[in-house]
Protein backbone atom coordinates (compact mmCIF):
# COMPACT_ATOMS: atom_id res chain seq x y z
CA UNK A 1 0.00 0.00 0.00
CA UNK A 2 1.45 3.51 -0.57
CA UNK A 3 1.88 5.83 1.94
CA UNK A 4 -0.42 8.37 0.20
CA UNK A 5 -3.54 5.46 -0.17
CA UNK A 6 -2.12 4.64 3.93
CA UNK A 7 -2.30 8.43 5.03
CA UNK A 8 -5.79 8.60 3.58
CA UNK A 9 -7.05 5.61 5.23
CA UNK A 10 -5.85 6.62 8.49
CA UNK A 11 -7.66 9.76 7.81
CA UNK A 12 -10.68 8.79 7.01
CA UNK A 13 -10.83 5.37 9.54
CA UNK A 14 -9.74 7.33 12.68
CA UNK A 15 -12.03 10.77 11.56
CA UNK A 16 -15.09 8.46 10.70
CA UNK A 17 -16.82 8.10 14.18
CA UNK A 18 -16.06 10.76 16.13
CA UNK A 19 -17.12 13.29 13.37
CA UNK A 20 -20.51 11.04 12.78
CA UNK A 21 -21.18 11.53 16.56
CA UNK A 22 -20.45 15.08 16.15
CA UNK A 23 -23.12 15.59 13.34
CA UNK A 24 -25.93 13.20 15.19
CA UNK A 25 -25.61 14.50 18.47
CA UNK A 26 -24.32 17.96 17.73
CA UNK A 27 -24.97 19.57 14.68
CA UNK A 28 -28.09 17.68 13.47
CA UNK A 29 -29.91 18.28 16.74
CA UNK A 30 -29.31 22.03 16.71
CA UNK A 31 -30.58 22.05 13.13
CA UNK A 32 -33.31 20.56 14.14
CA UNK A 33 -34.47 22.52 16.85
CA UNK A 34 -34.28 25.37 14.18
CA UNK A 35 -36.87 22.95 12.58
CA UNK A 36 -39.21 22.37 15.20
CA UNK A 37 -39.40 25.79 15.92
CA UNK A 38 -41.12 26.61 13.30
CA UNK A 39 -43.93 23.91 13.80
CA UNK A 40 -46.79 23.37 15.73
CA UNK A 41 -45.55 20.11 16.54
CA UNK A 42 -46.46 18.30 19.94
CA UNK A 43 -43.69 15.85 19.95
CA UNK A 44 -45.71 12.96 19.63
CA UNK A 45 -47.88 13.14 16.75
CA UNK A 46 -46.58 11.88 13.28
CA UNK A 47 -47.89 15.07 11.46
CA UNK A 48 -46.71 18.75 11.99
CA UNK A 49 -47.70 21.82 10.61
CA UNK A 50 -45.25 24.35 9.13
CA UNK A 51 -46.02 27.56 10.78
CA UNK A 52 -42.94 29.52 10.16
CA UNK A 53 -41.87 32.39 12.97
CA UNK A 54 -45.60 31.62 14.58
CA UNK A 55 -43.67 30.16 17.97
CA UNK A 56 -41.47 33.61 18.17
CA UNK A 57 -44.31 35.89 17.60
CA UNK A 58 -46.11 34.14 20.57
CA UNK A 59 -43.11 34.30 22.45
CA UNK A 60 -42.91 38.00 22.11
CA UNK A 61 -46.70 39.12 22.27
CA UNK A 62 -49.40 36.78 24.52
CA UNK A 63 -46.78 34.12 25.68
CA UNK A 64 -44.18 36.38 26.72
CA UNK A 65 -44.61 35.95 30.25
CA UNK A 66 -43.55 32.22 29.46
CA UNK A 67 -39.88 33.53 29.01
CA UNK A 68 -40.11 36.86 31.16
CA UNK A 69 -41.24 34.91 34.46
CA UNK A 70 -38.53 32.53 34.55
CA UNK A 71 -35.93 35.96 33.75
CA UNK A 72 -36.22 37.51 37.13
CA UNK A 73 -34.57 34.38 38.42
CA UNK A 74 -31.91 35.06 35.86
CA UNK A 75 -31.31 38.54 37.74
CA UNK A 76 -30.98 36.22 41.26
CA UNK A 77 -28.42 33.74 39.69
CA UNK A 78 -26.43 36.57 38.16
CA UNK A 79 -25.95 38.49 41.03
CA UNK A 80 -25.01 35.23 42.93
CA UNK A 81 -22.70 34.48 40.44
CA UNK A 82 -21.11 38.51 41.42
CA UNK A 83 -21.42 37.61 44.76
CA UNK A 84 -19.74 33.83 44.40
CA UNK A 85 -17.04 35.66 42.07
CA UNK A 86 -16.17 38.30 44.61
CA UNK A 87 -16.01 35.46 47.15
CA UNK A 88 -13.95 33.42 45.25
CA UNK A 89 -11.51 35.73 44.58
CA UNK A 90 -11.40 36.89 48.54
CA UNK A 91 -10.52 33.21 49.43
CA UNK A 92 -8.13 32.40 46.47
CA UNK A 93 -6.30 35.31 47.37
CA UNK A 94 -6.33 35.15 51.21
CA UNK A 95 -5.64 31.04 50.39
CA UNK A 96 -2.23 31.87 48.01
CA UNK A 97 -0.83 33.01 50.89
CA UNK A 98 0.54 30.33 52.43
CA UNK A 99 -0.97 30.18 55.95
CA UNK A 100 -0.76 27.55 57.92
CA UNK A 101 -3.79 24.85 57.06
CA UNK A 102 -4.62 26.58 53.82
CA UNK A 103 -4.31 23.30 51.55
CA UNK A 104 -7.12 22.33 54.08
CA UNK A 105 -9.31 24.99 53.54
CA UNK A 106 -9.07 25.09 50.08
CA UNK A 107 -9.93 21.12 50.00
CA UNK A 108 -12.88 21.71 51.90
CA UNK A 109 -14.19 24.83 50.36
CA UNK A 110 -13.55 22.58 46.92
CA UNK A 111 -15.44 19.53 48.27
CA UNK A 112 -18.76 20.00 47.33
CA UNK A 113 -18.18 20.43 43.69
CA UNK A 114 -17.13 16.52 43.39
CA UNK A 115 -20.55 15.75 45.35
CA UNK A 116 -23.61 14.00 43.47
CA UNK A 117 -25.80 16.36 42.66
CA UNK A 118 -29.34 15.12 43.98
CA UNK A 119 -27.25 14.04 47.03
CA UNK A 120 -26.28 17.64 47.63
CA UNK A 121 -29.83 19.12 46.72
CA UNK A 122 -31.95 16.67 48.80
CA UNK A 123 -29.19 17.49 52.07
CA UNK A 124 -30.42 21.18 51.17
CA UNK A 125 -33.98 20.82 50.65
CA UNK A 126 -34.01 19.20 54.35
CA UNK A 127 -31.51 21.93 55.64
CA UNK A 128 -33.71 24.84 54.30
CA UNK A 129 -37.16 22.91 55.21
CA UNK A 130 -39.47 24.34 58.17
CA UNK A 131 -37.86 22.78 61.21
CA UNK A 132 -34.98 21.80 59.28
CA UNK A 133 -31.48 21.80 59.89
CA UNK A 134 -30.80 25.26 59.53
CA UNK A 135 -33.42 25.95 62.18
CA UNK A 136 -32.45 24.03 64.26
CA UNK A 137 -28.27 25.40 63.95
CA UNK A 138 -29.69 28.55 64.56
CA UNK A 139 -31.02 27.42 67.62
CA UNK A 140 -28.39 25.89 68.65
CA UNK A 141 -27.42 28.94 68.61
CA UNK A 142 -29.72 31.17 70.37
CA UNK A 143 -30.14 32.87 66.96
CA UNK A 144 -33.79 31.73 67.09
CA UNK A 145 -35.11 35.20 65.65
CA UNK A 146 -33.72 34.82 62.97
CA UNK A 147 -35.58 31.66 61.80
CA UNK A 148 -37.53 32.28 58.22
CA UNK A 149 -39.20 30.21 55.81
CA UNK A 150 -36.53 29.27 53.86
CA UNK A 151 -38.06 27.86 50.99
CA UNK A 152 -41.35 29.08 51.38
CA UNK A 153 -41.07 32.64 51.61
CA UNK A 154 -41.08 33.68 47.49
CA UNK A 155 -38.54 36.66 48.52
CA UNK A 156 -36.41 34.50 50.54
CA UNK A 157 -36.31 31.36 48.51
CA UNK A 158 -34.63 32.85 45.81
CA UNK A 159 -31.86 33.90 47.90
CA UNK A 160 -31.76 30.17 49.72
CA UNK A 161 -31.35 28.99 45.83
CA UNK A 162 -28.87 31.11 44.97
CA UNK A 163 -26.59 30.28 48.57
CA UNK A 164 -26.78 26.36 47.71
CA UNK A 165 -25.75 27.17 44.32
CA UNK A 166 -23.30 29.23 45.96
CA UNK A 167 -22.19 26.11 48.35
CA UNK A 168 -21.69 24.31 45.22
CA UNK A 169 -19.51 26.29 43.22
CA UNK A 170 -17.31 28.54 44.76
CA UNK A 171 -14.94 26.02 45.16
CA UNK A 172 -14.26 25.50 41.48
CA UNK A 173 -14.12 28.87 41.19
CA UNK A 174 -11.80 29.03 43.96
CA UNK A 175 -9.56 26.91 42.56
CA UNK A 176 -9.47 28.56 38.82
CA UNK A 177 -8.58 31.76 40.47
CA UNK A 178 -6.36 30.11 42.60
CA UNK A 179 -4.35 29.46 39.56
CA UNK A 180 -4.45 32.45 37.96
CA UNK A 181 -2.67 33.98 41.48
CA UNK A 182 0.02 30.87 41.35
CA UNK A 183 0.78 32.35 37.77
CA UNK A 184 1.67 35.98 39.00
CA UNK A 185 5.38 36.07 39.10
CA UNK A 186 6.58 36.62 42.84
CA UNK A 187 9.51 39.16 42.49
CA UNK A 188 6.80 41.70 41.37
CA UNK A 189 5.67 41.06 45.00
CA UNK A 190 9.17 41.61 46.43
CA UNK A 191 9.86 44.45 44.22
CA UNK A 192 6.60 46.42 45.30
CA UNK A 193 7.25 44.94 49.10
CA UNK A 194 10.35 47.04 48.96
CA UNK A 195 8.98 50.01 47.61
CA UNK A 196 6.53 49.69 50.83
CA UNK A 197 3.32 48.97 49.17
CA UNK A 198 0.35 47.26 51.63
CA UNK A 199 -1.34 44.20 51.44
CA UNK A 200 -4.12 46.31 49.52
CA UNK A 201 -1.65 48.14 47.05
CA UNK A 202 -0.37 44.85 46.29
CA UNK A 203 -3.45 43.20 45.49
CA UNK A 204 -4.93 46.26 43.55
CA UNK A 205 -1.79 46.92 41.72
CA UNK A 206 -0.42 43.50 41.08
CA UNK A 207 -2.56 40.44 41.58
CA UNK A 208 -6.17 42.29 39.97
CA UNK A 209 -4.74 43.30 36.71
CA UNK A 210 -2.83 40.04 36.40
CA UNK A 211 -5.94 38.00 37.02
CA UNK A 212 -8.41 40.30 35.30
CA UNK A 213 -8.35 38.42 32.07
CA UNK A 214 -9.57 35.26 33.85
CA UNK A 215 -12.22 36.92 36.01
CA UNK A 216 -13.47 38.36 32.90
CA UNK A 217 -13.70 34.57 31.36
CA UNK A 218 -15.56 33.62 34.54
CA UNK A 219 -17.76 36.22 34.81
CA UNK A 220 -18.69 35.42 30.93
CA UNK A 221 -19.19 31.60 31.81
CA UNK A 222 -21.18 32.70 35.14
CA UNK A 223 -23.74 34.42 33.01
CA UNK A 224 -23.78 31.40 30.57
CA UNK A 225 -24.51 29.38 33.83
CA UNK A 226 -26.87 31.84 34.96
CA UNK A 227 -29.27 31.66 31.69
CA UNK A 228 -28.96 27.63 32.23
CA UNK A 229 -29.63 26.93 36.04
CA UNK A 230 -31.89 23.71 36.16
CA UNK A 231 -30.88 21.10 38.38
CA UNK A 232 -30.85 23.08 41.86
CA UNK A 233 -34.09 24.62 41.90
CA UNK A 234 -35.31 21.76 40.26
CA UNK A 235 -34.29 19.64 42.80
CA UNK A 236 -34.73 21.49 45.93
CA UNK A 237 -37.96 23.32 45.37
CA UNK A 238 -39.28 21.90 41.75
CA UNK A 239 -40.06 25.34 40.78
CA UNK A 240 -42.47 26.32 43.18
CA UNK A 241 -42.88 29.88 44.71
CA UNK A 242 -42.06 31.03 41.91
CA UNK A 243 -38.43 30.04 41.52
CA UNK A 244 -39.07 28.27 37.89
CA UNK A 245 -35.74 28.77 35.22
CA UNK A 246 -35.81 29.48 31.81
CA UNK A 247 -34.21 25.48 31.34
CA UNK A 248 -37.22 24.06 33.50
CA UNK A 249 -39.53 26.14 31.80
CA UNK A 250 -38.27 25.25 28.26
CA UNK A 251 -38.36 21.23 29.24
CA UNK A 252 -41.66 21.40 30.81
CA UNK A 253 -43.03 23.26 27.46
CA UNK A 254 -41.36 20.36 25.32
CA UNK A 255 -41.80 17.34 27.44
CA UNK A 256 -45.17 18.17 29.65
CA UNK A 257 -47.15 20.53 27.94
CA UNK A 258 -46.50 18.94 24.86
CA UNK A 259 -45.75 22.18 23.01
CA UNK A 260 -42.83 20.93 21.33
CA UNK A 261 -42.59 23.78 18.76
CA UNK A 262 -42.82 26.36 21.19
CA UNK A 263 -40.30 24.56 23.29
CA UNK A 264 -38.03 24.65 20.22
CA UNK A 265 -38.11 28.54 20.11
CA UNK A 266 -37.49 29.00 23.49
CA UNK A 267 -34.63 26.75 23.63
CA UNK A 268 -32.68 28.33 20.24
CA UNK A 269 -33.28 32.02 21.98
CA UNK A 270 -31.31 31.06 24.77
CA UNK A 271 -29.08 29.26 22.29
CA UNK A 272 -28.50 32.32 20.62
CA UNK A 273 -27.87 34.17 23.79
CA UNK A 274 -25.24 32.23 24.80
CA UNK A 275 -23.63 32.04 21.47
CA UNK A 276 -23.89 35.81 21.22
CA UNK A 277 -22.25 36.73 24.79
CA UNK A 278 -19.67 34.18 23.24
CA UNK A 279 -18.95 35.48 20.35
CA UNK A 280 -18.60 38.98 21.98
CA UNK A 281 -16.12 37.83 23.73
CA UNK A 282 -13.92 36.43 21.62
CA UNK A 283 -14.52 39.74 19.62
CA UNK A 284 -13.13 41.66 22.54
CA UNK A 285 -10.13 39.82 23.06
CA UNK A 286 -9.39 39.88 19.36
CA UNK A 287 -9.87 43.43 19.47
CA UNK A 288 -7.70 43.76 22.42
CA UNK A 289 -4.93 41.41 21.18
CA UNK A 290 -4.71 44.05 18.06
CA UNK A 291 -4.88 47.07 20.12
CA UNK B 1 19.08 43.05 70.91
CA UNK B 2 17.69 43.48 68.29
CA UNK B 3 20.67 43.66 66.07
CA UNK B 4 21.22 39.66 66.98
CA UNK B 5 18.60 38.36 64.83
CA UNK B 6 18.36 38.07 61.39
CA UNK B 7 17.09 40.16 58.89
CA UNK B 8 14.60 37.98 57.57
CA UNK B 9 13.12 37.60 61.67
CA UNK B 10 13.70 41.31 61.89
CA UNK B 11 11.43 41.84 58.69
CA UNK B 12 9.12 39.57 60.39
CA UNK B 13 8.85 41.08 63.30
CA UNK B 14 8.37 44.60 62.14
CA UNK B 15 5.39 43.06 60.42
CA UNK B 16 3.52 41.98 63.03
CA UNK B 17 1.73 45.01 64.23
CA UNK B 18 -1.26 44.59 66.26
CA UNK B 19 -3.31 45.63 62.57
CA UNK B 20 -1.58 42.90 61.13
CA UNK B 21 -2.49 40.48 63.54
CA UNK B 22 -5.74 41.27 63.66
CA UNK B 23 -6.05 40.65 59.88
CA UNK B 24 -4.92 37.66 60.35
CA UNK B 25 -7.00 36.02 62.93
CA UNK B 26 -10.15 37.56 60.80
CA UNK B 27 -8.67 35.50 57.92
CA UNK B 28 -9.07 32.79 59.41
CA UNK B 29 -12.14 33.82 61.47
CA UNK B 30 -13.91 33.79 58.15
CA UNK B 31 -12.16 30.70 56.51
CA UNK B 32 -13.18 28.74 59.31
CA UNK B 33 -16.85 30.03 59.12
CA UNK B 34 -16.98 29.04 55.77
CA UNK B 35 -15.77 25.42 56.04
CA UNK B 36 -18.32 25.31 58.78
CA UNK B 37 -21.26 26.50 56.50
CA UNK B 38 -19.47 23.52 53.52
CA UNK B 39 -19.21 21.29 56.25
CA UNK B 40 -22.69 21.54 58.84
CA UNK B 41 -25.46 20.36 56.09
CA UNK B 42 -23.29 17.27 55.09
CA UNK B 43 -22.33 16.93 58.69
CA UNK B 44 -26.45 16.99 60.02
CA UNK B 45 -27.27 14.48 56.80
CA UNK B 46 -24.53 11.76 58.62
CA UNK B 47 -26.29 12.03 62.23
CA UNK B 48 -29.36 12.13 61.03
CA UNK B 49 -28.65 9.05 59.28
CA UNK B 50 -28.55 6.74 62.28
CA UNK B 51 -31.32 8.05 63.63
CA UNK B 52 -34.29 5.80 64.58
CA UNK B 53 -37.42 6.69 62.99
CA UNK B 54 -39.19 8.52 65.89
CA UNK B 55 -35.72 9.97 67.23
CA UNK B 56 -35.50 11.82 64.60
CA UNK B 57 -38.93 13.40 64.75
CA UNK B 58 -38.02 14.14 68.42
CA UNK B 59 -34.81 15.22 68.53
CA UNK B 60 -33.30 18.37 66.78
CA UNK B 61 -31.19 17.87 63.74
CA UNK B 62 -28.22 19.27 66.20
CA UNK B 63 -28.39 16.12 68.40
CA UNK B 64 -25.92 13.36 68.01
CA UNK B 65 -28.08 9.82 67.33
CA UNK B 66 -28.43 8.04 70.34
CA UNK B 67 -27.06 5.07 69.12
CA UNK B 68 -23.68 5.57 66.33
CA UNK B 69 -24.14 1.83 65.46
CA UNK B 70 -27.79 1.87 64.42
CA UNK B 71 -27.22 0.72 60.78
CA UNK B 72 -30.86 -0.13 60.08
CA UNK B 73 -31.79 2.68 57.55
CA UNK B 74 -28.61 1.84 55.71
CA UNK B 75 -29.85 -1.91 55.34
CA UNK B 76 -33.12 -0.69 54.53
CA UNK B 77 -31.95 1.65 51.88
CA UNK B 78 -29.84 -1.17 50.57
CA UNK B 79 -32.45 -3.68 51.13
CA UNK B 80 -34.48 -3.61 47.76
CA UNK B 81 -31.08 -4.13 45.76
CA UNK B 82 -31.86 -0.55 43.73
CA UNK B 83 -28.86 0.90 44.96
CA UNK B 84 -26.46 -2.25 43.96
CA UNK B 85 -27.95 -2.38 40.61
CA UNK B 86 -27.70 1.64 39.79
CA UNK B 87 -24.21 1.78 41.62
CA UNK B 88 -23.34 -0.97 38.94
CA UNK B 89 -25.26 0.82 35.92
CA UNK B 90 -22.97 4.34 37.45
CA UNK B 91 -19.51 2.13 36.89
CA UNK B 92 -20.56 0.89 33.79
CA UNK B 93 -21.06 4.55 32.36
CA UNK B 94 -17.97 5.55 33.95
CA UNK B 95 -15.49 2.64 32.29
CA UNK B 96 -17.54 2.98 29.34
CA UNK B 97 -17.37 6.24 28.63
CA UNK B 98 -13.56 6.93 30.09
CA UNK B 99 -12.32 4.01 27.69
CA UNK B 100 -14.66 5.14 24.49
CA UNK B 101 -13.51 8.95 24.78
CA UNK B 102 -10.03 8.04 25.53
CA UNK B 103 -9.84 5.57 22.48
CA UNK B 104 -12.02 8.15 19.98
CA UNK B 105 -9.96 11.50 21.99
CA UNK B 106 -6.98 10.39 21.07
CA UNK B 107 -7.59 8.86 17.73
CA UNK B 108 -8.92 12.33 17.04
CA UNK B 109 -6.14 14.62 18.30
CA UNK B 110 -3.60 12.14 16.37
CA UNK B 111 -5.28 13.31 12.88
CA UNK B 112 -6.05 16.51 13.50
CA UNK B 113 -2.84 17.85 14.77
CA UNK B 114 -0.42 15.34 13.19
CA UNK B 115 -1.63 15.94 9.92
CA UNK B 116 -2.65 18.43 7.46
CA UNK B 117 -5.24 17.73 4.75
CA UNK B 118 -8.34 19.23 3.50
CA UNK B 119 -10.99 19.73 5.45
CA UNK B 120 -8.93 20.01 8.59
CA UNK B 121 -9.51 23.86 9.59
CA UNK B 122 -13.32 23.37 8.83
CA UNK B 123 -13.78 20.64 11.43
CA UNK B 124 -11.44 22.52 13.97
CA UNK B 125 -14.16 25.07 13.72
CA UNK B 126 -17.01 23.02 13.80
CA UNK B 127 -15.96 20.99 17.01
CA UNK B 128 -15.42 25.16 18.54
CA UNK B 129 -18.61 26.11 17.37
CA UNK B 130 -20.42 23.09 19.24
CA UNK B 131 -18.41 23.98 21.88
CA UNK B 132 -20.54 27.26 22.26
CA UNK B 133 -23.75 25.53 22.08
CA UNK B 134 -25.27 24.84 25.46
CA UNK B 135 -25.82 20.90 25.90
CA UNK B 136 -28.99 21.46 27.71
CA UNK B 137 -30.89 22.87 24.94
CA UNK B 138 -30.69 20.59 22.29
CA UNK B 139 -31.57 18.23 24.65
CA UNK B 140 -34.78 18.86 23.25
CA UNK B 141 -34.19 17.13 19.76
CA UNK B 142 -31.81 14.66 20.66
CA UNK B 143 -34.75 13.32 23.12
CA UNK B 144 -36.23 13.00 19.78
CA UNK B 145 -33.53 10.94 17.98
CA UNK B 146 -33.16 8.57 20.98
CA UNK B 147 -36.61 7.98 21.21
CA UNK B 148 -36.75 7.00 17.04
CA UNK B 149 -34.04 4.79 18.11
CA UNK B 150 -35.69 3.14 20.63
CA UNK B 151 -32.89 3.64 23.48
CA UNK B 152 -34.67 5.95 25.65
CA UNK B 153 -34.99 3.72 29.12
CA UNK B 154 -31.41 2.03 28.16
CA UNK B 155 -28.08 2.64 29.46
CA UNK B 156 -27.12 2.78 26.06
CA UNK B 157 -28.42 6.01 25.62
CA UNK B 158 -27.16 7.28 28.76
CA UNK B 159 -23.42 5.70 27.16
CA UNK B 160 -23.39 7.11 23.96
CA UNK B 161 -24.37 10.65 25.18
CA UNK B 162 -21.38 10.39 27.80
CA UNK B 163 -18.96 9.31 24.94
CA UNK B 164 -20.28 11.33 22.23
CA UNK B 165 -21.00 14.17 22.61
CA UNK B 166 -18.13 15.56 25.27
CA UNK B 167 -16.42 17.54 22.43
CA UNK B 168 -14.35 19.36 25.85
CA UNK B 169 -12.61 16.18 26.00
CA UNK B 170 -12.22 15.84 22.80
CA UNK B 171 -10.67 19.46 22.75
CA UNK B 172 -8.23 18.97 25.52
CA UNK B 173 -6.77 15.84 24.14
CA UNK B 174 -5.97 17.99 20.64
CA UNK B 175 -4.72 20.72 22.92
CA UNK B 176 -2.66 18.62 24.47
CA UNK B 177 -0.95 16.75 21.55
CA UNK B 178 -0.26 20.11 19.90
CA UNK B 179 2.41 20.92 23.05
CA UNK B 180 4.25 17.18 22.85
CA UNK B 181 6.84 17.63 19.77
CA UNK B 182 6.55 15.93 16.56
CA UNK B 183 10.45 14.39 17.02
CA UNK B 184 9.35 10.78 18.50
CA UNK B 185 6.48 10.51 16.12
CA UNK B 186 8.84 11.61 12.80
CA UNK B 187 11.35 9.68 13.99
CA UNK B 188 9.59 6.48 14.30
CA UNK B 189 7.93 7.33 10.87
CA UNK B 190 11.11 7.63 9.35
CA UNK B 191 12.33 4.30 10.33
CA UNK B 192 9.20 2.95 8.57
CA UNK B 193 6.55 2.40 11.56
CA UNK B 194 3.09 2.46 10.34
CA UNK B 195 0.52 5.04 11.11
CA UNK B 196 -1.59 2.52 13.56
CA UNK B 197 1.70 1.61 15.29
CA UNK B 198 2.92 4.71 15.39
CA UNK B 199 -0.23 5.96 17.10
CA UNK B 200 -0.35 2.37 19.24
CA UNK B 201 2.95 2.90 20.72
CA UNK B 202 4.02 6.12 20.50
CA UNK B 203 1.14 8.74 20.55
CA UNK B 204 -1.45 6.49 22.96
CA UNK B 205 1.20 6.22 25.44
CA UNK B 206 2.56 9.85 25.50
CA UNK B 207 -1.14 11.09 25.84
CA UNK B 208 -1.49 9.03 29.51
CA UNK B 209 -1.42 12.49 31.42
CA UNK B 210 -3.96 13.89 29.35
CA UNK B 211 -6.42 10.48 29.53
CA UNK B 212 -6.31 10.69 33.20
CA UNK B 213 -7.28 13.94 32.78
CA UNK B 214 -10.25 12.72 30.83
CA UNK B 215 -10.88 10.20 33.05
CA UNK B 216 -11.19 12.23 36.13
CA UNK B 217 -13.57 15.07 34.69
CA UNK B 218 -15.26 12.43 32.96
CA UNK B 219 -15.66 10.09 36.24
CA UNK B 220 -16.66 13.53 38.30
CA UNK B 221 -18.64 14.28 35.61
CA UNK B 222 -20.98 11.14 35.01
CA UNK B 223 -21.07 10.36 38.72
CA UNK B 224 -22.79 13.98 40.00
CA UNK B 225 -24.82 14.10 36.80
CA UNK B 226 -28.53 14.90 36.77
CA UNK B 227 -30.42 15.99 33.90
CA UNK B 228 -29.16 13.12 31.33
CA UNK B 229 -30.55 10.10 33.20
CA UNK B 230 -33.42 12.29 34.04
CA UNK B 231 -34.34 12.74 30.65
CA UNK B 232 -33.17 9.40 28.97
CA UNK B 233 -33.61 6.77 32.27
CA UNK B 234 -36.90 7.39 34.17
CA UNK B 235 -36.63 3.45 34.58
CA UNK B 236 -34.66 3.66 37.79
CA UNK B 237 -33.51 -0.42 37.09
CA UNK B 238 -31.71 1.41 34.06
CA UNK B 239 -30.10 4.33 36.11
CA UNK B 240 -27.70 5.81 37.76
CA UNK B 241 -27.41 6.51 41.67
CA UNK B 242 -28.77 10.12 40.85
CA UNK B 243 -31.94 9.00 39.79
CA UNK B 244 -32.43 6.53 42.38
CA UNK B 245 -32.03 9.45 45.09
CA UNK B 246 -34.31 11.57 43.31
CA UNK B 247 -36.63 8.75 43.01
CA UNK B 248 -36.58 8.08 46.76
CA UNK B 249 -36.85 11.91 47.70
CA UNK B 250 -40.06 11.86 45.64
CA UNK B 251 -41.45 9.18 47.81
CA UNK B 252 -40.49 10.83 50.63
CA UNK B 253 -42.39 10.47 54.03
CA UNK B 254 -41.46 11.14 57.89
CA UNK B 255 -40.90 7.89 58.74
CA UNK B 256 -38.30 7.45 56.33
CA UNK B 257 -35.88 10.65 56.03
CA UNK B 258 -33.67 8.99 57.76
CA UNK B 259 -33.93 6.26 55.60
CA UNK B 260 -32.77 8.31 52.43
CA UNK B 261 -30.08 10.50 54.61
CA UNK B 262 -28.69 7.30 54.93
CA UNK B 263 -29.07 6.43 51.23
CA UNK B 264 -27.55 9.91 50.49
CA UNK B 265 -24.47 8.93 52.63
CA UNK B 266 -23.62 5.97 50.84
CA UNK B 267 -24.05 7.43 47.66
CA UNK B 268 -21.59 10.71 49.02
CA UNK B 269 -18.93 8.72 51.13
CA UNK B 270 -17.82 6.76 48.04
CA UNK B 271 -16.99 10.30 46.35
CA UNK B 272 -15.63 12.02 49.20
CA UNK B 273 -13.03 8.91 50.27
CA UNK B 274 -11.76 9.32 46.45
CA UNK B 275 -11.36 13.28 46.71
CA UNK B 276 -9.43 12.67 49.48
CA UNK B 277 -7.52 10.24 48.46
CA UNK B 278 -7.06 11.56 45.36
CA UNK B 279 -7.36 15.54 45.95
CA UNK B 280 -4.05 16.41 43.97
CA UNK B 281 -4.75 14.69 40.86
CA UNK B 282 -8.47 15.91 40.99
CA UNK B 283 -7.42 19.23 41.55
CA UNK B 284 -4.71 19.65 38.60
CA UNK B 285 -7.23 17.75 36.65
CA UNK B 286 -10.03 20.05 37.11
CA UNK B 287 -7.72 23.06 36.53
CA UNK B 288 -6.71 21.60 33.15
CA UNK B 289 -10.27 20.88 32.23
CA UNK B 290 -11.35 24.26 33.31
CA UNK B 291 -9.28 26.17 30.67
CA UNK B 292 -11.89 25.31 27.92
CA UNK B 293 -12.15 28.50 25.90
Amino acid sequence: MSTNTQRRMIIIGFLAIPLMLLFIFSIYPAMQLFYFSLTDWNGISPDKEFVGLENYRRLLSEDRDVILKPLVNFYYYFAGAMIQLCLATFFAVILSRKLPGAVMFKIILFMPFVLNQVAVSIVFRDFLQIDGGLDDVLRFLGLEHLIREWIQDPLIVKWSLVFASIWRYLGFQLLITYGAIQAVPTDQYEAARLEGANDWQQFFHITLPAIAPILGLQLMLATIGALEVFEVPFLITNGANGTKTLIMVTLEEALKFRRYGLASAMALIILMIVLVILLSQRLFLFWRARA
Amino acid sequence: MMASLSPATRRKLKRLTPARVFWGLLQYAILVTASLIILVPLWLTFMASFKAPLEMMRTPKTAAPGNWFNFENYVEFAASGMLALTFGNTLFLIVGSVAIVSILGTMTAYVIDRFSFRGRNAILIAYLLVMAIPGVTTQISIYQIMLNAGLVNTRSALLILYSGTDIIALYIMITFLKSISKELDESARLEGAGYLTVYWKIILPLMIPAISTIAILKTIGVYNDFLMPYLYTPDVSKSTVSMLLFQAAGQLSASTEAVLMAGIVMVIAPAMIAFFVLQRQIVSGMMRGAVKF
